[in-house]
């Protein structure tokens, strides 16, 4: 079994290949371990640690998250909470506007917390770097145990990016209490959010008992069809045999039906349901890649013909649904989306997978959130009211290993409190943070275990470390109080979704809004949606929210000029001659090496019409002159030379008792292919120096 | 453990990947003459064992993979800077890359515009090392690369690549597949990384032309070519570490 291939989640769509090769239970056990295995590689933070052990402890006890008396899905209970970024000491608050767009939603849940509602803005906000302890210290709350209310409120909603308020956070927080983290590409999508919320909390939203488990199963590829075969369909099939499902409508759309389109009319067109489970492949995008902050996460349908129907090339966008697909005319308000994806509800600045000596990846310029999920919560018409994903690569590997003990509870709790309970999605995701709670905690014995010499079985150790990091990451977008609202059962739901009067205010971006994504010219574009307004671009003039320093000097920011910089034009706007001198000094610099380029690039004409490998071996290298061309002394085993015309002539090595030495033929071919390969790279990355080179020259 | 070296006449910075950027020693060639001395050597030092050595070259090849990705991603950071993306954090408690190339509006600021280019300051020290790391990008597609294995200290191979794929290759003599294996796996290596550093030339000068239009500079782009270069190897030392 250790040799068996574990297949993740994830498509890698500039490539067209998957985001993670398959491995080895082995191969991924030796990559978790590392070459130092340490209790620290579960969390670094110590009191952290102790905290999940906590938490294990009180699940085996019975013990609940909220301390005993309270209800969890009663605010004057369990109270409510919003926590904003805190500004630099000194400077105006940049998300002073969100705030007041967020006012109906705060004076909602002010009204129904009552003297347990709290808000944690400006300086008693989040501060860059700080843990989950010493926030909740700051709060005047305890840092273990079943959470107080009275100290800080059960549920918290963190409005902000997870650069200002990391996903670290948000995971450690939400072992104690019930969080989301709402961040929106624009202020007015944030009173879209609470506008949609209250609406759905005032009656006004009363939506048919519909659940649609949605699956592709892409040809040839493993982690769909398990994911199909062995998450969604057992999943919707225990909700349907559940007696206080009577009421309830349960589809299931997977395989050949799970195309884009499809799942189009069920995220806002005709066949929206009040909850929408999703099993899929998320789409990745290198970090160089321009669709990837716009596209990351996006749910890869049917219409993927799988790795091989397909082939290594960048998949187009008419195979997965992004945030661009959702129209201005969607319908969603009230729905709550569970999407099972990679990085369905967003991307972490450096990667969670584990890298030999610890290296880890740069995956993306910036941690951010799912676009999808923005369009959907900020929904001018009224939005999704919560969308629960991943952060980070989902795991197939987590719900069904090979021992054939399936991992379907967390999942089905989850929903049933969700959709049969009622409850808040904050409360009904705490089956995730248990068994968040639990894997944590064996898995630091684990790692503890092989330090001390007694290695787990290399298969339980890679299945607990990936349902841990599974169970960690699901993270819930939107307000965690929010439910759904559900028509009464004897009661016929309105024909129609509602929708939203227009939210009427200024409209600026908000802190760490990005760009659109640019389509790559050579891939086909998405299907436009009818009267689907684009977001607006960030200008330059805008008074930008987030481009605020640590450490900046005491004249403050940069000022936002009229040439719509923050700054920077009077850094070469000033200088008067000093800034010729170096003009000067630099264009000399660069001269130089365009000169070089160009007799490169002349000798490129000249030398690449042919191809030379040459293999020598002698007794004492260090005798050899080599450098200077002078192989003297030196024994020439193998001789290689392609010309451009396709001959190609060999020297063979010969042993000296006669016969050929196929082990140092070996290297020298193994040396020729060396060669070809990085003859094409130096061509490539000369030609890309080259292009820079005139980009600037020309200025583009 | 391993160590990697890039012994390089131009005195650049460390290229993309785990290598050290180190002066030309007085002598250190030996019986070679000086003109050799104008060769970038890739050195890589692997310990004897050779469960490490493998190790080792396996996490040189990560860190490689990440460094390449962190480069790839510089115009996209600076974008995002540009336009007031997320890719600063408020009151970030430690620099980045996007602070520093702030702090060298700020330095110019405090200082006043007498002291562009000049004096000692993060700016000066800029332009210098750009300088620097235009010579090494310059050596690298001008003369050929030199790799060398040793193990435990001991030479066990060498190769001479020219760029435009000319390979020489010197091996010690018998059955030293290990050797070899491994040569070939640290060549791989250093190729990748010559070649990941002349794709960061194209990088830094893209990105110079971002914050020349960031800065409407009426220089032009090559103006802002070191503030580019410091914000990609800000990047860089961010992912090593």
């Amino acid at each position: 079994m250790p040799d068996e291939l574990l297949y993740f989640n994830g498509v890698n769509a500039s490539r067209g290949a998957y985001g993670r090769e398959p491995m080895t239970a082995a191969e991924l056990a030796a990559l978790i371990r590392g070459p130092a295995p340490r209790g620290e590689q579960v969390d670094p933070d110590p009191e952290q640690r102790r905290l999940l052990k906590q938490r294990a402890q009180q699940l085996e006890t019975g013990a609940f998250e909220v301390k005993e008396g309270v209800q969890q899905d009663d605010l004057s209970q369990t109270g409510w909470a919003v926590v904003f970024p805190a500004p630099p000491a000194g400077t105006p608050d940049p998300y002073a506007a969100v705030r007041e767009a967020l006012a109906p939603l705060l004076d909602l849940r002010r009204r129904q917390a009552g003297p347990l509602y709290r808000e944690c803005f400006g300086p008693a906000g989040y501060r860059p770097g700080e843990s989950r302890g010493d926030f909740l210290k700051r709060q005047g709350a305890a840092t273990s145990g079943p959470v107080d209310p009275e100290r800080f409120p059960y549920y918290v909603l963190l409005v902000g990016s997870p650069e200002e308020i990391p996903f670290r956070f948000q995971y450690q927080l939400d072992v104690q209490y019930a969080v989301g983290r709402l961040h929106l590409e624009h202020v007015r999508a944030y009173g879209q959010y609470a506008a949609s919320v209250v609406a759905a909390e005032s009656g006004e939203v009363a939506l048919a008992r519909r659940a649609v488990f949605f699956a592709p199963a892409n040809p040839d590829d493993p982690a769909t069809r398990r994911s199909a075969s062995e998450l969604v369909a057992p999943l919707a099939a225990s909700l349907q045999a559940e007696k206080r499902a009577s009421t309830w409508q349960i589809a299931r759309v997977a395989g050949e039906q799970a195309t884009k389109a499809r799942l189009a009319a069920l995220l806002g067109g005709a066949e929206t349901p009040a909850l929408l489970f999703t099993a899929s492949h998320g789409a990745e995008f290198d970090p160089s890649d321009p669709r990837q902050v716009a596209h990351q996460g996006a749910l890869i349908c049917q219409d993927w013909p799988g790795p091989r129907g397909w082939g290594r090339r960048p998949l187009p966008a008419d195979f997965y649904l992004a945030g661009d697909d959702i129209g201005a005319d969607a319908r969603i308000l009230g729905t709550v989306a569970f999407h099972f994806a990679c990085f369905g509800a967003g991307t972490p600045r450096l990667d969670d997978f584990p890298h030999e000596r610890g290296a880890q990846a740069a995956i993306a310029p910036h941690a951010f959130v799912s676009r999808l999920a923005q369009r959907l919560l900020g929904h001018p018409r009224g939005g999704a009211l919560a969308v629960i994903g991943h952060v980070e690569r989902a795991w197939t590997y987590s719900f069904s290993d090979s021992y054939g003990a399936r991992q379907l509870e967390t999942f089905d709790s989850a929903l049933r409190r969700i959709m049969l309970a009622g409850a808040p999605v904050g409360w009904a995701l705490e089956f995730f943070n248990n068994r968040y709670a639990e894997l944590a905690t064996g898995l630091t014995e684990d790692f503890e275990n092989i330090r001390f010499g007694t290695p787990p079985d290399d298969y339980i150790f890679t299945a607990r470390w990936t349902e841990h990091n599974d169970a960690r990451s699901y993270v819930v977008l939107g307000d965690p109080a929010v439910r759904l609202p559900l028509a009464p059962a004897d009661v016929e739901p309105p024909a129609a979704r509602a929708t939203i009067p227009e939210v009427a205010m200024p409209d600026p971006p908000t802190a760490g809004a990005a760009q659109p994504a640019p389509e790559r010219p050579d891939l086909p574009a998405s299907p436009a949606s009818p009267g689907d307004t684009p977001a607006p671009a960030y200008t330059l003039t805008t008074p930008g929210p987030v481009v605020i320093y640590a450490g900046y000097p005491p004249g403050g920011l940069p000022a936002q000029g009229s040439a719509g910089s923050y700054g920077l034009g009077d850094l070469f706007r000033s200088g008067g001659e000093a800034v010729n001198e170096t003009f000067q000094k630099l264009n000399e610099t660069l001269r130089g090496f365009a000169e070089k380029l160009s007799q490169t690039l002349q000798t490129t004409l000249e030398d690449a019409a042919h191809l030379e490998v040459e293999t020598y071996v002698a007794s004492d290298l260090a005798a050899i002159a080599y450098r200077q061309g002078d192989f003297s002394g030196a024994e020439l085993r193998a001789v290689t030379r392609m010309s451009l015309d396709g001959d190609t002539q060999v020297l063979v090595p010969q042993r000296d008792g006669g016969g050929v030495d196929t082990e140092l033929w070996a290297v020298h071919t193994s040396m020729v292919a060396q060669a070809q390969a990085n003859r094409a790279e130096m061509i490539k990355a000369i030609a890309e120096a080259a292009s820079g080179l005139f980009a600037a020259m020309q200025g583009k | 453990m391993a160590s990697f070296e890039l012994i390089d006449p131009a005195g650049g910075p460390a290229p993309p990947g785990p290598w050290a950027s180190r002066p030309i020693p007085a002598g250190s060639f030996g019986a070679a003459g000086e003109s050799e001395a104008a060769l970038p050597l890739w050195r890589v030092i692997l310990p004897a064992s050779p469960v490490a050595a493998r190790a080792d070259l396996a996490a040189a090849e990560h860190s490689l993979a990440a460094q390449e990705a962190a480069v790839a991603a510089a115009p996209i950071r600076l974008r995002a800077l540009a336009t007031g993306g997320s890719a600063v954090s408020f009151g970030a408690p430690t620099a980045t890359p996007e602070t520093n190339l702030l702090a060298l509006i700020a330095e110019q600021r405090g200082v006043g515009a007498a002291s562009f280019g000049g004096g000692g300051g993060p700016l000066a020290e800029a332009e210098e090392r750009f300088g620097a790391f235009v010579a090494q990008v310059r050596d690298a597609i001008a003369y050929a690369a030199l790799v060398e294995t040793l193990r435990e200290g001991v030479l066990v191979a060498r190769s001479q690549v020219g760029w435009t794929g000319d390979l020489r290759s010197l091996l010690a003599p018998g059955p030293l597949g290990e050797h070899r294996a491994l040569h070939r796996r640290a060549l791989a290596l250093a190729l990748r990384s010559r070649a990941a550093l002349l794709r960061s030339f194209g990088i830094v000068m893209r990105g110079a032309a971002i914050v020349a239009a960031m800065a409407s500079s009426p220089a032009g782009a090559l103006i802002a070519a070191p503030a580019a270069w410091r914000f990609v190897d800000d990047l860089l030392r961010e992912v090593r570490g």
